[in-house]
């Protein structure tokens, strides 16, 4: 594909942590190039970086570059979008790779317009056609009802891709690779966005993303205090509570527990889904839990069409008896 | 003298509707839309106009919306007017069909552009059919202007915006100057409009421009081709648990997650 060449991904790595979403996007990019026999680098912003560069490696990069300036310690996404693009420039990359990601998800549109190349944005699959040497990212649409494939051949592409939609590499520390710095100035002038302040929830318990079980609440539970009882079940098995969207938007949990294609993707063991219906933007966040196990009273609830098990009736009746039969069974 | 925003709102098919009516026409691959399911103004676009409306209601604002497409219908969009908006305008034409997000975002761009001068757009973070969130930046792209994504709430302070962008761990408070666009996650359910805003609603007029009032030449236009759209299966076999009360079957629910090794 004359003048590009390699698949790039790029991520921050706060902290000088590499994100499990960063070695998805690394893993991704590793078939690709190795498909096409090409090289995979890997951008990396943060202040003070070190063990997250060589873990990019043992992920899976060729080549990690690295900008380890104040001015990108933070998100901001004038300095990242700068940063980003002239990167990708000097790379030459055929492919950029960016999760659907706060950052991400804000970042690759803006990149994308100054390259003036294609964006696909919350792909779940990104393949690849050796014969025709093209890309065929995959990005659900109709909120999940339909999934659309493109094609595209020759021509510098920037895709998003959705959280937990392949499974890293396995770490390997004996993969070699380049850790390269690189300089990058931006002139103060081109920072129009001032980030003032981030404000982190508490979070007590599990983390929703990783946890080994999720408890999610719709509509159907009716009140803030009634997720008590769905809190109750989550921690007997150490688990989180989510939301649908009703639930998030009506404050029965808070907005970073919303489940689904707006919110968080989980994909825990055991997905237990309490008055929800299972429309396709929640199916969205869910469908990668190995088990999803639904109440409701509803018999020709979607959600039972995905679940794995199922109970049909009024939750408050069903789950203080599952609850106190598990509780029995844990101890 | 007040503020002009202008708020971005698509016309689609009302995404809450069931995934049964969607399918794939397998002799010419293209998509099967569900009969029956009423157009709606986008979900998000609905809270980007409610986010105006509260800025209208406690300063001088005036609210134009804009809408892109082919067939848009009055009845829809005009909802917009009856709730507080001051003017709509129509973005049709045959050539503004089943188009890129660059392309869409150029039509939408010549539009500000030509409307001139504007303080802040906003629009809504992603369309319930397309589900892209690429629109919103690349309008900002055209217009040369700052673009914030994922904000859930607007405050102005002279010419400052001030918002909350919410992150997956909780928010940030950004700040910017304007003209900016802004795409909206939330901010609140848009209000309902009563039979009198919505008689009046139906006098006022709607502007319409066409790709030649917008001196767009419709081979600049870009088509989203798709290679293969299909309709995904997850479907699995559900193992309903039966017994003679609920109380019974939650007991009995967690007999046989146990029983088959789940827990
Ligand atoms: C662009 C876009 C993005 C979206 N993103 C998301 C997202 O990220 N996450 C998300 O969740 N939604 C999202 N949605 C909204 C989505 O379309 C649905 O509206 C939403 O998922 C429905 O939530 P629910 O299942 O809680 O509510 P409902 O669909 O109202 O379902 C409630 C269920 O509870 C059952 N029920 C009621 N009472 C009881 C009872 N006593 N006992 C047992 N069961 C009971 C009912 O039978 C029903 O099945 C999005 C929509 C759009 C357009």
């Amino acid at each position: 594909m004359g003048a590009f060449s390699g698949i790039t991904v790029f991520d921050g790595a706060f902290e000088d942590i590499l994100a499990p979403g960063t070695k998805e996007l690394l893993a991704c990019a590793r078939k690709l190039a190795d498909n096409l026999d090409e090289k995979v680098n890997c951008i990396l912003f943060g202040e003070g970086l070190n063990e997250s560069l060589k873990e990019a490696v043992a992920f899976g990069a060729d080549n990690v570059l690295t900008a380890d300036t104040p001015i990108l310690g933070k998100y901001n996404p004038d300095a990242y979008s700068i940063a980003l693009e002239r990167l990708v420039r000097q790379t030459a990359s055929r492919c950029l790779i960016l999760g659907q990601t706060s950052i991400g998800a804000d970042i690759a549109p803006r990149v994308a317009f100054k390259l003036g190349c294609d964006l696909i944005t919350d792909c779940v699959e990104i393949n690849f056609n050796k014969e025709t040497e093209s890309f065929i990212p995959v990005h659900p649409i109709y909120g999940g009802k339909i999934y659309a494939a493109f094609n595209f051949t020759n021509q510098q592409l920037v895709i998003t891709l959705r959280q937990k939609s392949i499974d890293p590499l396995d770490r390997d520390d004996s993969r070699k690779g380049n850790i390269i710095p690189v300089k990058v100035d931006i002139e103060p002038a081109l920072i129009k966005i001032k980030v003032v302040k981030k404000i982190k929830e508490e979070i007590t318990g599990v983390r929703l993303e990783n946890a080994p079980v999720v408890v999610t609440g719709g509509r159907g539970i009716g009140s803030k205090d009634d997720f008590k009882y769905l809190k109750e079940l989550a921690e007997i098995l150490s688990g989180a509570v989510g939301g649908s969207r009703p639930a998030a938007d009506n404050g029965w949990v808070p907005a970073t527990s919303k489940v689904g294609l707006t919110g968080k993707i989980v994909a825990p063991k055991m997905y237990i889904a309490i008055g929800v219906s299972g429309s396709s933007q929640h199916l969205a966040g869910c469908i990668g839990s190995k088990n999803i196990i639904a109440i409701n009273n509803d018999p020709s609830a979607n959600i039972f069409k995905v679940a794995r098990y199922g109970v049909v009736g009024d939750w408050k009746e069903v789950l203080p008896s599952f609850t106190e039969k598990l509780r029995e069974l844990l101890v | 003298m007040g503020f002009h925003i202008i708020v971005c709102a698509k016309q689609i098919l009302d995404p809450e509707g069931p995934a049964s009516g969607y399918g794939v026409n397998s002799a010419t691959g293209q998509i099967i839309l569900p009969k029956g399911v009423p157009p709606v103004i986008n979900p998000y676009d609905e809270n980007a106009l409610e986010t105006a409306l509260r800025l209208k209601d406690i300063m001088q604002v005036n609210i134009t919306v804009i809408s892109m497409g082919k067939n848009l219908s009055k009845a829809v969009i005009g909802k917009a007017l009856a709730v507080g908006a001051d003017n709509l305008i129509f973005l049709q034409d045959k050539a503004f069909e089943n188009l890129d997000s660059r392309s869409t975002a150029y039509i939408i761009s010549a539009g500000i552009k030509k409307l001139g001068n504007y303080d802040l757009v906003l629009a809504g973070r992603q369309a319930g059919d397309t589900d892209a969130a690429i629109v919103p930046h690349f309008i900002a792209g055209f217009l040369d202007i700052p673009c914030i994504n994922l904000v859930k709430k607007v405050e102005i302070i002279e010419r400052n915006i001030r918002v909350e962008r919410s992150l997956p761990d909780g928010y940030e408070v950004l700040e910017v100057e304007m003209p900016s666009l802004l795409s909206i996650t939330g901010g609140g359910d848009l209000r309902k409009a009563d039979l009198q805003q919505i008689t009046d609603a139906g006098k006022k007029p709607v502007t319409i421009w066409t790709a030649e009032n917008l001196g767009i030449d419709a081979s600049d236009l870009k088509q989203t081709v798709w290679q293969k759209i299909f309709v995904p299966v997850h479907e699995v076999e559900c193992n309903f648990i039966k017994a003679d009360s609920p109380k019974e079957a939650g007991a009995k629910l967690a007999i046989k997650l146990r029983e088959d090794r789940i827990i």
